[in-house]
C-alpha cells in the first residue's frame, strides 16, 4: 500500500494506491540500436606517405626518415663526398638499427639532426647535393 | 575433286585482312613507339607456332551512330590459346588500333567465352590491357559487357590462375577487371591505369594530379599496391608472366610444377652462418638468407616495391615450388604495418588457392607503432595475416631467424596459428616483448630504488633475455620443431618440403570465412 498525494489545478487529493501484483511492463528492445561514435578529430598532420612516386628519399637530396626513431650515430660530416649507397646515418627503432644510405653521390651539404635526437618519420636528417 | 581454290584464298584474304588490325599505319606508328601489336603480344607470349586464335572472325552488332558501316576486326580483341613453356594458356589482347581497344558486347563476350573455356579445361588466363575504355556507341551494352567480364573473372578466382597486364590505357570501370585477378604486371611506359583521370579530378575536387602522380606503373608498384611487377616493355612484361606460369599449377586441383628429380643438397651452408650478425640490434638482410636458402637464381619477388618491410616471392627449394614470405630487418625494422600486412596476406593465399607450400622467416620485432597505423586500422589489416595463416591448408615452415615479438610472432605463422614445423636458430628471441619493454614492466619498482638503476637494468635485460629471449623456452614448451643451425637451414627446410608434400587439411564446409577486408 503507498500513500500518495496528487494536485490538480492547484487542489490536492490525497489517494492510496494498492499494488496488486509485480506485473512486467513493456520493454524497449535496445538492442539493434547502435550508439552512435563521436566524431574523433583527425591528426593535426597528415601522415607522410611511406614512399613518395619516383623520390623515395625527398627531394634535391635530402634524406628523410624512414620511419620514427631515435639517431644512434652520424657516419659522414658536412662537406665530405660520398659515394651512392653508401651508409650515412644509423637510426634505432624497434630494438632495430635501420642504415640510412645515400641515395646519390655528392658532397654532404647539411646534417640536421645528432646522435641521440629523436626523428618522425618523413622528417629531414641531411642533405646531399 | 579437291576443296574450291576460291574458298581458300576467301579465308587467306580474310586472315590477312584480320592481320593487318586497325590499319597498316596504326601498327607502324605504334612500333615508332616501340610497342607491340595486340597480335605479337601474344605471339611473343607463346611459343612459336602455338597461338590458335579464338574468334577471328567476329564483328560488332552495332548500328547506331554510324557503326553500321564499319568493320571492327575481331571486335578488337584477339583471343586464343597456346602454349608457354609447354604448357597450355588462354590469353587476350586488346587491340588499340581497332576503335581504341574499346570494348563492346561481342568484345566481352569474346572474352567471357575464353574465360568459360579456360575454366572448363583448368588453364590459367594472361589478360593484355590496353583499351581507350567502353565503346561508347554500344551504350549500356559496353558496361553490361564489364559486369560479365568482372563476374567471370570472380568466377575464376581460385580455380585458374589469372594474370593481368597492363601495356596501354586501362581507365574506369575496365581497371577492375585486372584489379579482381591474381596478379598484376604493368609496362613502365605508355601504360596508365586509374578510376578516374586528372580532368574528372580537377573538375570534381579542383585539385591538380597529373597522371605520373597515381596511375603510371611506378606509382602503382610503390604507393598504391595496385600492381604486382614493373616490366620495361612489352617483352619484358610477356617474359614475366611466362617466369610466374612456371612457378603455378594450371588451376586449383593440379599441383605448382614442382622438380621432384632434383636431390636434397645435405652439405652444410657455412655461408649462413656467417649471414647472423652477432648484434641483434644489426640488420640482417633477408634478401641475403633467401638468396641462400632457395635454388640458384629461383626467387621471383613479388610486389618488390611496395611495402619493403615484408619480402614475398616464388622460388624453388631443391626443386619443390615454395611461397616465401620473410621479414625484412633492413627496412622499418622489419616490422608489420598496414602495408605489409595486405601484402602478405593476399600472398598467402594466393600460395594456399594454388597449392604452394609456404616457408616463413621471422625477424620481427612486432607491429609498427603509431597514430596513424592505429587510426588506419592496423587491427583489420594485420588480422588479415592470422587469418590467411591459419585459413591455409597448404604446408606451412616457420623458421624463427631471430626477433619474433608478440602479436607479430603469432602473425607470422606460428605453430599454434598451423605451422606444420617451427624451426628456430640459436638466434631466435621468441617472447611476448623485448627484453628492455618487458624488464621495465616486471622490475620497475626495483629499478628505481636501486642506487645505480642504469647497471641493474642492463643486468635484469640480460638476466631476462637468457631466461626468455631465446628459442629454448619456447622449445621447452614444445612450440618449436628443433632449434637448428644457420648453416643447416637449407637442407632441414628441403626435407621438411618433401615431407609435408603428401599433407592433407580438411576444415567444416562453408561458403567462405570472413576475413576482415
Amino acid at each position: 500500500m503507498k500513500h500518495l498525494r496528487i494536485t490538480v489545478d492547484g487542489k490536492s487529493y490525497d489517494v492510496q494506491v494498492e499494488l496488486l501484483g509485480e506485473e512486467s511492463t513493456a520493454v524497449q528492445p535496445l538492442i539493434g540500436t547502435p550508439v552512435r561514435a563521436a566524431s574523433v578529430a583527425a591528426p593535426a598532420a597528415a601522415p607522410a606517405p611511406t614512399a613518395p612516386v619516383a623520390t623515395p628519399s625527398g627531394d634535391g637530396g635530402a634524406l628523410l626518415s624512414p620511419l620514427s626513431a631515435v639517431v644512434v650515430s652520424v657516419e659522414v660530416a658536412v662537406g665530405q663526398t660520398v659515394t651512392a649507397g653508401q651508409p650515412v646515418l644509423t637510426l634505432e627503432a624497434m630494438k632495430m638499427n635501420t642504415v640510412v644510405s645515400a641515395t646519390q653521390a655528392g658532397t654532404v651539404k647539411s646534417i640536421a639532426v645528432k646522435a641521440g635526437d629523436a626523428v618522425d618519420e618523413g622528417q629531414e636528417l641531411l642533405v646531399i647535393a | 575433286m579437291a576443296i574450291d581454290p576460291k574458298l581458300l584464298e576467301d579465308l587467306e584474304n580474310r586472315r590477312q585482312k584480320a592481320r593487318e588490325a586497325g590499319g597498316l599505319d596504326k601498327l607502324a606508328k605504334r612500333k615508332e613507339k616501340g610497342m607491340l601489336a595486340a597480335r605479337e603480344r601474344l605471339e611473343t607470349l607463346f611459343d612459336p607456332g602455338t597461338f590458335q586464335e579464338f574468334g577471328m572472325h567476329a564483328q560488332h552488332g552495332c548500328s547506331a551512330f554510324g557503326m553500321e558501316t564499319k568493320q571492327l576486326p575481331y571486335d578488337g580483341v584477339v583471343c586464343g590459346t597456346g602454349f608457354v613453356e609447354g604448357r597450355a594458356v588462354a590469353a587476350y589482347s586488346q587491340d588499340f588500333t581497332v576503335s581504341g581497344g574499346s570494348l563492346g558486347r561481342i568484345h566481352a563476350r569474346k572474352i567471357c567465352q575464353l574465360m568459360d573455356y579456360a575454366h572448363d579445361v583448368g588453364i590459367p588466363v594472361v589478360a593484355v590491357n590496353d583499351s581507350g575504355g567502353a565503346r561508347i556507341q554500344e551504350g549500356v551494352d559496353s558496361l553490361s559487357g564489364y559486369g560479365k567480364v568482372f563476374f567471370k573473372n570472380v568466377f575464376l578466382s581460385g580455380v585458374v590462375p589469372q594474370i593481368a597486364i597492363i601495356a596501354g590505357p586501362c581507365a574506369g570501370g575496365a581497371a577492375y577487371s585486372p584489379a579482381l585477378m591474381d596478379f598484376l604486371i604493368m609496362t613502365e611506359k605508355n601504360a596508365n591505369m586509374f578510376i578516374c583521370g586528372p580532368g574528372v579530378i580537377k573538375a570534381a575536387t579542383g585539385e591538380n594530379a597529373e597522371l605520373a602522380q597515381f596511375a603510371s606503373a611506378a606509382a602503382h608498384a610503390t604507393v598504391s599496391g595496385n600492381i604486382h611487377l614493373v616490366a620495361s616493355d612489352d617483352t619484358h612484361a610477356m617474359a614475366l608472366a611466362s617466369r610466374l606460369l612456371s612457378y603455378l599449377p594450371a588451376n586449383n586441383v593440379a599441383d605448382p610444377p614442382h622438380d621432384l628429380d632434383q636431390p636434397i643438397n645435405t652439405t652444410p651452408d657455412l655461408g649462413m652462418n656467417e649471414l647472423v650478425p652477432d648484434n641483434p640490434k644489426a640488420p640482417l638482410d633477408v634478401q641475403l638468407v633467401i638468396d641462400r636458402l632457395v635454388d640458384p637464381d629461383s626467387f621471383m619477388e613479388i610486389m618488390p616495391d611496395f611495402a619493403k618491410n615484408l619480402v614475398v616471392g616464388f622460388a624453388r627449394i631443391c626443386g619443390v615450388v615454395v611461397g616465401i614470405v620473410a621479414n625484412q630487418p633492413a627496412v622499418r625494422a622489419g616490422t608489420l604495418d598496414i602495408d605489409s600486412s595486405d601484402k602478405g596476406a593476399r600472398f598467402i593465399r594466393t600460395c594456399n588457392i594454388f597449392n604452394i607450400p609456404i616457408v616463413n622467416l621471422v625477424d620481427t620485432p612486432g607491429f609498427m607503432p603509431g597514430l596513424a597505423q592505429e587510426r588506419g586500422g592496423i587491427i583489420r589489416h594485420g588480422a588479415k595475416m592470422l587469418f590467411a595463416y591459419a585459413a591455409a591448408t597448404v604446408p606451412k615452415i616457420t623458421l624463427i631467424m631471430r626477433k619474433a615479438y608478440g602479436g607479430a610472432y603469432l602473425a607470422m605463422c606460428s605453430a599454434d596459428l598451423g605451422a606444420d614445423l617451427v624451426l628456430a636458430w640459436p638466434t631466435a628471441e621468441i617472447a611476448v616483448m623485448g627484453a628492455e619493454g618487458a624488464t621495465r614492466i616486471l622490475f620497475g619498482k626495483e629499478i628505481e630504488a636501486s642506487e645505480d638503476p642504469a647497471a641493474l637494468t642492463a643486468q635484469l635485460i640480460e638476466q631476462y633475455r637468457d631466461e626468455f629471449a631465446s628459442p629454448y623456452q619456447a622449445a621447452a614448451r614444445a612450440m618449436i620443431t628443433d632449434v637448428i643451425t644457420p648453416a643447416g637451414s637449407r637442407t632441414r627446410i628441403a626435407l621438411a618440403l618433401r615431407a609435408t608434400l603428401s599433407k592433407r587439411d580438411t576444415r567444416p564446409p562453408k561458403k567462405h570465412g570472413n576475413i576482415p577486408l
